[in-house]
């Protein structure tokens, strides 16, 4: 045992010693990828290491390749941090290791996300007795509760999806909104709904599904349809009118799938609930719980409202797999695309327990005000324009109303390495995309961040116009 | 952040603790579900609490309802355990909280699987540059291979999948054996191709699809086809025929593909390597990393010879999405943003090496023998599969004694195994994949076995 408590000390000091360099290491990365490849690769020794030999060589070969995304100054993405209680709750999942498919063996893992199911509805307001699964992001989260949508609306046209699948069933239709996320189209794909069945309603300047022309683009066609809208657009953070979205669904009995990977978060605030108004009114949700909750890589959650079409997607009978008390307990592999999988209901409820309601509620108001004091920072200088409403945690910033200059900045803050955030294209224009979602990002990591990106804008104005 | 040395010092230390009880703790739960309700829920609260305080608690709280499956006497399912090492790289994963969605988000993350995904291609025997990804189990790998194959063969038929979608497309006939694993199922039901699709091939009194029979239901066959083989059957452990169903498959140009959940690992062992003889020659091929090669929950990978079909059923591509050189790990996953599994796969084979994965694969299944010596040899108690892998069905006499022992032991606590129906019989199920299982464990536990089978015979008659 000696040796189990030398390698996870080593691995906890280090932890540690890890996340207190976060002030002042730089953010970005060191080592390019040829680099990384070299230093843990070649061929698999025949003997093994070990085991602190191990952990320190992966130390010391994959450092210089970590983003330091738990860093206040990340801004790339929209990534999240992870709270430490969160971290220590999923280092205790992977020693625990339960394998979470099931309640009757792991009745621990099972529970917990029976209680997290409960906190995050009442947290979230959303309708009480809806199902969720605890998925590996939000993408998943689509897949799954997309799949409901699937099951339900082919059954509805009197389809029996299970036995006989899509390839002779009505023709499913999906409206979107132009900005919807990729990871929606990804979805449906993998469904095999392909491209061509979906329908995109044009977007508004802040890339909200424009609501006005909703109905008459679900009046055009018939038969099974499904409307996904969209709450946080991943580069300007807004939302679509979720309240006229379901008025237009409801009127042609369309399926309402909610797209909120971190836009749903909104719901939990006082201040911030009028953006997701009538959010509640949705038959499914898809969200990140390793974005806004800040709880580490990986997690989501599919929450639907339809119980019976969530089962009746997902779960599975075999001999071997015991069910105990299957009327009391929620098996977790029946609201799932897996089967064997991580505890995931562990860090979600430590989160929850050391934010508490409060907390994550200031967490996401916090982020917000971090984002507008970024758009109050960098907009007032000349030159620099915020190209989007910041509503939410969301900022576009373009410089010089030039692309190329606003690539070259968005380079040269990365190599920086003060903080770091990506670029994107938003309307044909390129833009420096900000996106606050870590806990720990205070005050003055905004301030130095702002400061380093106009220091970058300052010198690559020398450069660029040379 | 004064609070997170003694955060993580605290957790550490409990893990420590932890694995300290292991040669003794109770293999099940010992808290009933009930408890654990009245225990871990109660209300959402309006205010936060310490971290300490939090981790403390939920280490109180969840620890009495966790099942053993870390200790070397857990041999329900097929769980497999963590090695210490693939433990401790987890916990940088979780320290390091990369998005191992791109090499741009984490270039470490990215490097890191595409060493360890091209070690686990070269251990299983699969072909040079087969692509692999990186999923949260097997379910997720079949899902991913099986979407491939459907990209693929609806190709070939003229049919592009991904902008047409299903609807109307061309008939797909996908065949498995009759003791497929229940996952199959699952995939091709997220995947769109109803149970209706599927053409059920006969296996024999082992579970093993009959190859010959597989050969009459493509006799003349054409259009798209899918074949999916199994390597290790959750009962039995025993493995398709896969050279003879290559075959097969070659000749109907059908695609192959492989559920090697745990099966595939036979290939890492020079003593079992021929058990999967011809498996690389299939088309893609689906194992779990969270099983045989012990590392954490969860990860599994798929694997598939045809690059093009995987990265057009997976890839992913967004304006604000930079790209950067390289592998990008989520192209070939249907996951987006997403844990760095590669850590963890890393350290386990670095820790084993690739003499410790065969002895780790040929120790288990050394066991599972011994089992079936220590069980069969004692009247009124039988053997139902040839034990050639890492499982053993065994019966005692008739079904209701069989549930009653398996019930029992369970309740006994000195090892965990689960119940299941072998053609139409009742039988207890041991699978043995952990390291940590010795042959001290495997005496105990089928001593324990023994006791609650006399102490059941003694009350039934």
């Amino acid at each position: 045992m000696d040796a189990v408590n030398d390698l996870l000390g080593l691995t906890a000091d280090y932890a540690t010693q890890f996340l207190g360099s976060l002030d002042e290491r730089p953010v970005g990365t060191r080592a390019s990828i040829e680099e990384l490849r070299e230093a843990l690769g070649g061929s698999l020794p025949e003997r093994g290491l070990d085991d602190v030999q191990v952990i320190g060589e992966l130390i010391e070969a994959a450092e210089p390749g970590i983003m330091a995304m738990p860093s206040g100054r990340f801004f790339g993405f929209v990534i999240g941090g992870a709270l430490p209680a969160a971290v220590a709750a999923d280092w205790l999942t992977s020693v625990w290791d339960q394998n979470a498919a099931l309640i009757g063996p792991t009745p621990s893992a099972g529970v917990v996300e029976e209680v997290v199911l409960d906190w995050l509805q009442e947290l979230m307001q959303l309708p009480r007795g809806i199902s969720a699964g605890f998925v590996n992001g939000c993408q998943m989260a689509h897949v799954t509760a997309l799949a409901a949508a699937r099951q339900r609306v082919l059954e509805r046209a009197g389809w029996d999806l299970l036995r006989d699948g899509l390839q002779e069933a009505p023709r499913i239709r999906v409206v979107v909104g132009q900005e919807r996320h990729v990871t929606i189209d990804r979805a449906l794909r993998f469904l095999g709904i392909g491209t061509a069945q979906i329908e995109s309603v044009s977007a508004d300047e802040q890339g909200r599904m424009r609501v006005d022309l909703l109905p008459a683009a679900l009046a055009a066609a018939e038969g099974p349809t499904i409307v996904c809208a969209q709450l946080g657009n991943v580069n300007t953070g807004s939302c679509d009118d979720v309240a006229a979205i379901a008025d237009a669904a409801e009127e042609t009995g369309a399926w309402l799938h909610v797209d909120g990977a971190f836009g749903l978060w909104a719901a939990a605030s006082p201040r911030l609930r009028h953006l997701v108004a009538g959010v509640e009114r949705a038959d499914s949700w898809a969200t990140d719980a390793h974005k806004w909750l800040n709880v580490p890589y990986d997690s989501g959650i599919a929450f639907c409202a339809d119980r019976e079409a969530h089962r009746a997607a997902m779960s599975v009978q075999a001999s071997y797999l015991e069910q105990v008390d299957p009327h009391a307990a929620r098996d977790p592999m029946d609201w799932n695309p897996e089967f064997s999988r991580r505890a995931r209901g562990f860090p979600i409820y430590a989160a929850m327990r050391t934010l508490g309601r409060d907390g994550v509620v200031a967490m996401v108001e916090r982020s917000c005000d971090h984002a507008r004091r970024f758009a109050r920072l960098l907009g007032g200088q000349p030159d620099v324009e915020i190209l989007n409403d910041v509503v939410l945690n969301q900022v576009l910033v373009r410089f010089g109303d030039d692309d190329e200059r606003t690539r070259a900045i968005v380079a040269a803050v990365q190599e920086d390495g003060t903080c770091w955030l990506s670029g994107t294209v938003w309307q044909g224009k390129a833009a420096m995309r900000i996106s606050v979602s870590n806990w720990r990002t205070s005050e003055d990591d905004v301030e130095r961040s702002a400061a380093a990106i106009l220091a970058a804008a300052a010198a690559t104005a020398g450069v660029v116009a040379s | 952040m004064s609070e997170v040395p003694d955060l993580f010092g605290l957790t550490a230390d409990a893990a420590v603790r932890f694995h300290a009880t292991l040669a003794d703790r109770r293999v099940g739960p010992a808290a009933s579900y009930y408890e654990l309700v009245e225990s871990l829920g109660g209300p959402l609260p309006d205010e936060g609490k310490g971290d300490l305080d939090v981790v403390s608690e939920l280490i109180e709280t969840a620890e009495p309802g966790l099942v053993g499956s870390q200790t070397g006497r857990y041999f329900g399912f097929v769980f497999g355990s963590a090695l210490p090492a693939a433990v401790a790289a987890d916990w940088l994963a979780s320290a390091w909280d990369q998005n191992a969605f791109s090499v741009v988000t984490s270039p470490a993350a990215a490097a890191v699987e595409e060493v360890s995904g091209r070690w686990i291609a070269e251990l299983l025997g699969l072909p040079e540059g087969v692509a692999c990804g990186f999923v949260t189990g097997a379910q997720g790998a079949n899902t991913t291979g099986l979407a491939a194959a459907r990209q693929h063969v609806l190709a070939r038929a003229g049919w592009d999948v991904s902008s047409e979608g299903l609807h109307g497309a061309p008939r797909i006939r996908v065949l498995a054996g009759a003791e497929r694993h229940v996952t199959i199922d699952r995939s091709l039901r997220l995947l769109g191709l109803g149970s209706a699709t599927l053409e059920l091939i006969r296996a024999d009194e082992q579970g093993r699809m009959r190859a010959d029979a597989l050969r009459e239901a493509l006799a003349g066959a054409d259009g798209p086809l899918i074949v999916c083989a199994q390597a290790g059957n959750v009962n039995t452990g025993a493995l398709d025929p896969l050279a003879e169903i290559a075959d097969v498959c070659e000749a109907a140009g059908a695609w192959l593909h492989v559920d090697g959940a745990f099966g595939l690992w036979a290939a890492a062992s020079p003593r079992f390597r021929e058990l999967v003889h011809g498996s690389d020659r299939a088309d893609s091929w689906a194992t779990d990393a969270h099983k045989w090669l012990n590392v954490p929950y969860d990860c599994g990978l798929v694997f598939c010879r045809h690059p093009e079909s995987h990265g057009e059923a997976m890839a992913v591509a967004a304006s604000y999405l930079q790209r950067a050189d390289g592998r990008s790990p989520a192209d070939w996953v249907p996951e987006s943003s997403r844990r760095a599994r590669g850590f963890a796969v890393w350290a386990a084979l670095r820790s084993l090496g690739r003499s410790g994965v065969a002895g780790l694969v040929e120790r288990c299944c050394d066991h599972a023998r011994t089992f079936a010596e220590l069980l069969g040899d004692q009247p009124g108690i039988e053997i139902l599969n040839d034990v050639v892998l890492n499982q053993v069905l065994v019966r005692f006499g008739d079904d209701d004694t069989t549930r009653e022992v398996v019930r029992l032991v369970q309740n006994d606590g000195t090892c965990w195994l689960g119940g299941t129906d072998w053609h139409g019989q009742a039988a207890m199920r041991i699978s043995v994949s952990s390291f940590r299982t010795t042959r001290e464990d495997v005496a105990r536990s089928a001593a324990a076995i023994l006791e609650a089978a006399t102490a059941v015979s003694g009350t039934l008659r």
